[in-house]
């Protein structure tokens, strides 16, 4: 008897339709992934949350997630340099470019910072294609869910329709939430901020954000002691009290620049999980704003009344 | 008459200067009254023109924010509407090119300048600060299937011998040329799951740091058991490299690889300690290399593989040369998301060479190296080094070595390293300098790397 149950379950599990496996580079993309897919799909990410999505430590443990993924996503740029190793030892012949597992996530992302002229590092560890961090931003946020939700409904057309719906309803929730957010940061009227790494000016785009400055003077290099006196006194002469550092950076440093001009240092996530409590997509534009608005609060940064 | 008249001028001169200065006093003060009620007419206007002007540029900003995020919310909601439609499209989304169709490789140039400052004179290899090597790195798809790497490094160095004595004299010249170090074709997708191949001249896949060209190691020097058993810097061949991973479901979910190689037996020729037979098909070498890799923990991971080399020691094909090894690789990642990594290495080597003596030598040698990440750019390790000649195993040698590395950035790094070596050799105390700088393109490095 034992045996006939097991192998009508054995039956059962094998006739159960298999789910999407869905591999992503960024926690970003696993969570839109988990959001359009639901019970559909399983989800890993490689990165993990809190570190530097530049200098993600992956090895064959994370190929070994690739092995059998239905889906990379990823974002299509120089973010993750990690990311050829990781496919050269995936072994996964459907993980290539120009196959629909192969998601790029920037398609249909209108790419700030893109270089002109020479292309080399004199300007730093600088990004060929341009800012890559266009996770940071709710419409852009929109467009990933499209991206996604097209590849997934290629790869598994028996659910495309379930995809579909979901991603409607994030579309929707993200245009909403996006205006709800600004609303909140109007008042405070095109908020001056320095950040630490160059990773904010999507967000800033759409939140009325004034990015005026960064600790690094160039893409992934410290700055010297002379450079962070310069910065201090550009922050005075502008007046900025707030001053960001993501959750990966260096936290004495940022705090040190914000004690000399009286800046108030909040450090913030740009990717889901890059804190405990940012959990969802939704939650990271939430966490970044309402830490944005204590901050000026706690910087004596007065709302202007509409 | 003249008198009279004088006397009359004087009586009346302060009269009419007084009676001047009396019509003249009025005057001015209203003039200056005048020139006040001006002066604070002209105030008032301004400051009214002033405030009026605040006003507009206060009511303008006003305007300009309510436009900017209204403007913003409409972007937003023409964003939805045409994200929406395409998702309805039910169409694949187009591809994106972002860079000009080109055939040319990525091309890469590696450039270690190099020193040290050591008490052993004697040894021509040390007391010098030369560029040490200038590497040229050439890679790019040659089919859909595979691709082409070739490494030609150009070499300016005088070659360091472990096994260094006081009684040997100083000789030995700086070493110049360019050699093909690696030239390959790597096969990525023949058809075979989770099979890969090389076909060509590459680094032999035994142990850990073998694989690593000169600018990829942690420290400044190679470790002395590869030195003493596989070559100065590596030990290189020509053949085939058959390269595959059990698929994970077999293995519950674990990264284990399995590596085959058949070579000419040559290995680097005559810098080659116990691999340095000639080209010929008839005496080949294998080598077989097995690895595991799992995750300990969320934060720990850990790596451990073992080599084996079947070979000939001379051109005659009559002596035999048999290495073992074994290699272990502990990486924690700091959990907070911050640099602050660790990494615990051990590699030994084990062989039995047949000499010229007609002797058969059982040397063997490890390194254990620990290194720290202090932040994004700073790096501090110790390698400690013992291990016995290959070829000749009454000799050995052992050395501990801190160091410190400092990356300006990805692309221009600094080291410093300080060495104490001793054994069956001439004791030293070295300090080594290191300046690395990339320009091009260049693949990523190994992710124990840390970078």
């Amino acid at each position: 008897m034992k045996t006939l149950t097991m192998l009508i379950l054995l039956l059962v599990a094998s006739i159960a339709p298999a789910q999407l496996k869905i591999v992503t580079t960024a926690t970003d993309y696993a969570d839109l992934a988990r959001q359009i897919g639901g019970d559909k799909v399983t989800v890993q990410s490689i990165m993990r949350g809190p570190e530097n999505v530049h200098n993600v430590l992956a090895g064959p443990t994370e190929m070994v997630k690739l092995n059998k993924a239905d889906l990379f996503v990823h974002s299509g740029l120089d973010t993750e340099p990690w990311r050829d190793n990781l496919v050269r030892g995936a072994r996964n012949a459907k993980i290539v470019e120009g196959n629909p597992s192969w998601v790029d996530m920037s398609v249909g992302i209108t790419l700030r910072d893109v270089a002109t002229g020479a292309t080399d590092r004199s300007k730093g560890d600088m990004h060929a294609y341009g800012d890559p961090h266009f996770t940071m931003n709710l419409p852009n946020g929109m467009r990933m869910v499209a991206t996604l939700t097209r590849a997934m409904a290629e790869v598994d057309p028996s659910n495309a329709d379930f995809y579909r719906e979901n991603a409607r309803k994030l579309v929707t929730e993200f245009a909403e939430m996006n205006k709800e957010l600004r609303a909140k940061l109007d008042p405070l009227g095109g908020l001056k901020i320095v950040t630490f790494h160059r990773a904010w000016g999507y967000f800033a785009d759409s939140m009325g954000l004034s990015i005026v400055d960064t600790i690094e003077p160039h893409v992934g290099i410290t700055p010297s002691p002379g450079e962070v006196v310069s910065l201090i006194e550009r922050m005075r002469a502008q007046g900025v009290k707030i001053v960001v550092c993501e959750t990966y950076n260096d936290r004495k440093l940022a705090q040190s620049i914000a004690d000399k001009v009286g800046a108030v240092m909040i450090v913030l996530p740009d990717h889901v999980l890059g804190v405990p409590e940012v959990k969802s997509y939704q939650q990271l534009f939430r966490y970044n704003v309402d830490k944005l608005i204590d901050a000026a609060k706690a910087a004596g940064i007065e709302p202007r009344s509409p | 008459m003249h008198a009279r008249t004088g006397l009359l001028a004087a009586v009346a001169l302060p009269w009419v200067v007084s009676a001047a200065l009396a019509q003249t006093a009025p005057a001015a003060d209203d003039r200056m009254d005048q020139f006040e009620k001006r002066l604070n007419e002209l105030d008032q206007k301004y400051q009214s023109e002033l405030k009026n002007r605040d006003e507009e540029i206060a009511r303008l900003k006003g305007n300009l924010n309510q436009r900017s995020a209204a403007t913003t919310r409409d972007a937003v909601d023409q964003t939805k509407q045409d994200v929406l439609a395409d998702i309805d499209a039910r169409t694949a989304g187009p591809f994106t090119m972002r860079t000009p169709a080109s055939f040319n490789p990525s091309i890469g140039v590696v450039s270690n300048f190099s020193g040290n400052i050591s008490t052993l004179n004697k040894n021509p290899a040390r007391n010098r600060f030369d560029i040490g090597s200038v590497e040229l790195d050439l890679r790019a798809p040659i089919a859909p299937i595979a691709d082409g790497v070739v490494i030609l490094p150009i070499a300016r160095e005088v070659e360091s011998d472990l096994f260094f004595t006081d009684a040997e004299d100083g000789g030995g010249g700086i070493d110049e040329g360019i050699e093909i170090e690696e030239a390959y074709v790597f096969l990525h997708d023949f058809g075979v799951n989770n099979l890969t191949a090389k076909l060509g001249r590459f680094h032999l896949r035994f142990g850990r740091q073998n694989i690593l060209h000169e600018h990829n190691w942690p420290t400044t020097d190679n470790n002395f058991v590869n030195k003493s058993f596989l070559g100065e810097e590596a030990l290189t061949d020509s053949g085939l490299s058959l390269s595959y991973v059990i698929p994970p479901d077999w293995v519950g979910g674990q990264y284990v690889e399995l590596v085959g190689e058949v070579v000419t037996g040559e290995g680097g020729g005559e810098t080659t300690p116990v691999l340095n037979n000639d080209a010929s098909v008839d005496s080949p070498a294998v080598n077989l290399h097995a690895l595991w890799n799992t995750n300990l923990s969320d934060d720990w991971n850990f790596e451990l593989g073992g080599s084996f080399l079947a070979g000939k020691h001379d051109n005659s094909g009559s002596q035999d040369a048999f290495l073992y090894g074994l290699d272990a690789t502990l990486v924690r990642t700091d959990p907070t998301g911050g640099f602050a990594n660790s990494m615990l290495m051990f590699e030994g080597i084990y062989g039995n060479v047949d000499t010229d003596d007609g002797q058969t030598q059982h040397a063997k040698g490890f390194y254990v190296l620990g290194q720290q990440q202090l932040n994004r750019d700073w790096y501090v390790g110790i390698r400690g080094d013992w291990t016995q000649n290959a070829v000749d195993d009454s000799q050995e040698v052992w050395a501990i070595s801190p160091y410190v590395t400092w990356y300006y950035f990805e692309f221009l790094r600094f080291r410093m390293q300080y060495q104490h070596k001793d054994g069956d050799v001439a004791s030293e105390d070295t300090l080594y300098f290191q300046c690395t700088f990339t320009f091009g393109a260049h693949p990523p490095h190994p992710y124990w790397a840390m970078k």
